[in-house]
């Protein structure tokens, strides 16, 4: 399914939260929402939902305009998966088993079709069974957070939104979850929508990336032009460039050699850099 | 989070009652409202909803403001008015079984109703007219003198502030509960109202186990910065009496003993 928003304007009561945004989201791909903090990335992913009412402008869905009421309000879209920014906070059933069932009874799922998805689902996000009469209060954060994931996953969603997934976790929980999403989106051929603050994040996993700033788009771009060729515009968006970009321009700097580069992921950096450093170091000693 | 305006919230007009001392609107509201009770005349009736007519015009709220605020009462203002019409004695003029209708009752009813909700609407100038914060001040230096006799004026007005200072926190978390349902299907606001209050049960315990663990967290966070160790606290913004204090103070004084007076001569 192709998503787009033309002239999207949302008002907070006194205050435009997003103005004048018209973007495309293909399917199958990893795109990456960023901007500072109150630029209105998390609003955009939640009109993408169908959770929070537009102000102005349209929403299609391969090329159909969404119907909205007359407070601007669209239906929420059930083959969206949408896991909020720290997802344990949002977890309000009793049990992990009735938490994980919620959406699907909404559906009207068979008991045995929800039981059945829970055993397929668990192991991918990688807790067992025995957790599902606990409280998931009783949890450790990164169990919660994989309760929370599984509970959007049992949907089956066709695109994905992720709000800040590796906020509160530590380096190697952050690789794992981004890891985790990356192989779920590759394999299961999926969209998957990414709100980060985090441009190293951005640079190693993005195929597209829309760039906020003040509830304003300033662009969708490829991650080689946004952070190559357009960094200034990262700069004026209050952003900085990934530690690899920086890194290579240093190099670039120290060289004096314009390196070439057709990904920002940053094994990809790191092959075309090193050649050239040690090529450096043996000029000069 | 795109909250609507909460009843009783702080509403900005810029008004001459928004500048009174906290200590001004809470003695004439007090005297004010004591001399409600004491209505008994058709008479005292208008006379002091005219005053409170006359208040809401001077804060400069728009009265659907007020409107909303009594929305939620309405089963009680007409419970209380049935009651009173079912239940009081005197003259019937309708019966059904053991159910009499009297002209007292009627009265009485209409009396009681009209009370409430003019001491509604006197509380909700108090809250729309002055920031949560500053009558939590106000009402402590109010207290003062109760602290000579040992009692915790300041812990009772940090305990307030505090309780002020988590309501927006409270309706946030509140706000992503029901967001979280809503991405999985389940629109709370969709249900009709008995339906909607059942809906909000099950919320309750993430919310209060939200609450409980907030208050562990700050209450640490006020044992770290010493709280309770030293001198008393000072504060940062003083209150001062003005002169539009004193006049506001004289003028429920005389319209309280007005009402007073029109009820002794029940007029």
């Amino acid at each position: 399914m192709v998503y787009q928003l033309q002239q999207v304007s949302v008002r907070y009561q006194d205050h435009h939260a997003l103005q004048d945004i018209s973007c495309t989201i293909e399917a199958g791909q990893w795109i990456s929402v960023i901007g500072q903090t109150g630029a209105g990335k998390s609003t955009l992913v939640q009109v993408l939902k169908g959770l929070i009412p537009l102000f102005q402008g349209e929403y299609l869905v391969d090329d159909q305009t969404v119907a909205t009421d007359a407070k601007g309000k669209v239906k929420v879209r059930p083959e969206i998966g949408y896991v909020f920014q720290y997802p344990e906070h949002q977890l309000f059933e009793t049990t992990v088993a009735k938490e994980l069932a919620f959406a699907p009874k909404q559906q009207r799922w068979s008991a045995s079709e929800i039981k059945q998805r829970i055993t397929a689902i668990l192991p991918q996000v990688g807790l067992s069974e025995d957790i599902l009469e606990l409280a998931p209060f009783q949890l450790s954060g990164g169990q919660k957070r994989r309760v929370a994931l599984a509970s959007v996953l049992m949907m089956n969603p066709q695109v994905l939104i992720v709000d800040e997934p590796t906020a509160g976790l530590d380096p190697v929980g952050r690789t794992d979850m981004l890891q985790w999403l990356q192989q779920w989106q590759q394999q299961e051929n999926r969209t998957l929508i990414l709100v980060s603050h985090h441009m190293d994040d951005v640079a190693q996993y993005s195929d597209e990336v829309l760039l906020l700033h003040q509830g304003r788009l300033i662009g969708q771009y490829d991650p080689v032009t946004l952070f190559i060729e357009q960094s200034h515009l990262l700069e004026q968006s209050g952003l900085v460039l990934p530690e690899s970009i920086q890194l290579l321009k240093l190099i670039e700097q120290c060289s004096g050699q314009k390196i070439e580069i057709d990904s920002c992921r940053e094994q990809d950096i790191f092959a075309k850099i090193i050649p050239v450093w040690h090529r450096k170091e043996q000029t000069f000693g | 989070m795109a909250n609507p305006v909460l009843i009783g919230q702080y509403v900005e007009t810029h008004s001459i009652i928004h500048r009174l001392d906290p200590r001004t609107k809470l003695i004439s509201l007090f005297i004010f409202m004591l001399s409600l009770i004491w209505l008994n005349t058709g008479i005292s009736y208008i006379v002091a909803s005219l005053f409170v007519v006359m208040i809401v015009g001077i804060t400069r709220i728009p009265v659907v403001i007020f409107w909303r605020g009594l929305i939620p009462l309405v089963v009680i203002l007409l419970f209380t008015f049935v009651y009173n019409m079912l239940f009081t004695e005197g003259s019937i003029i309708w019966s059904w079984g053991w159910l009499h209708i009297t002209i007292e009752g009627l009265e009485n009813g209409v009396r009681l109703v009209w009370r409430i909700i003019l001491l509604v609407i006197l509380a909700a100038i108090l809250t729309l007219t002055t920031k949560p914060l500053t009558l939590a001040y106000g009402l402590e230096k109010l207290m003062y003198p109760l602290g000579k006799l040992n009692v915790p004026i300041e812990q009772f007005s940090l305990m307030i502030v505090i309780a002020i200072r988590f309501i927006p926190t409270i309706l946030e978390e509140l706000e992503r509960i029901l967001l979280a349902q809503k991405a999985r299907g389940y629109d709370i606001t969709t249900l009709r109202l008995p339906q909607r209050v059942l809906a909000y049960i099950p919320i309750l315990v993430p919310l209060l186990f939200m609450i409980v663990q907030r208050a562990e967290h700050l209450s640490d966070a006020i044992d770290a910065r010493a709280y309770g160790k030293g001198k008393g606290r000072t504060s940062y913004r003083q209150l001062q009496w003005q002169s539009i204090d004193y006049i506001v103070m004289i003028i429920a004084i005389l319209i309280a003993l007005g009402l007073l007076l029109l009820n002794i001569m029940k007029i």
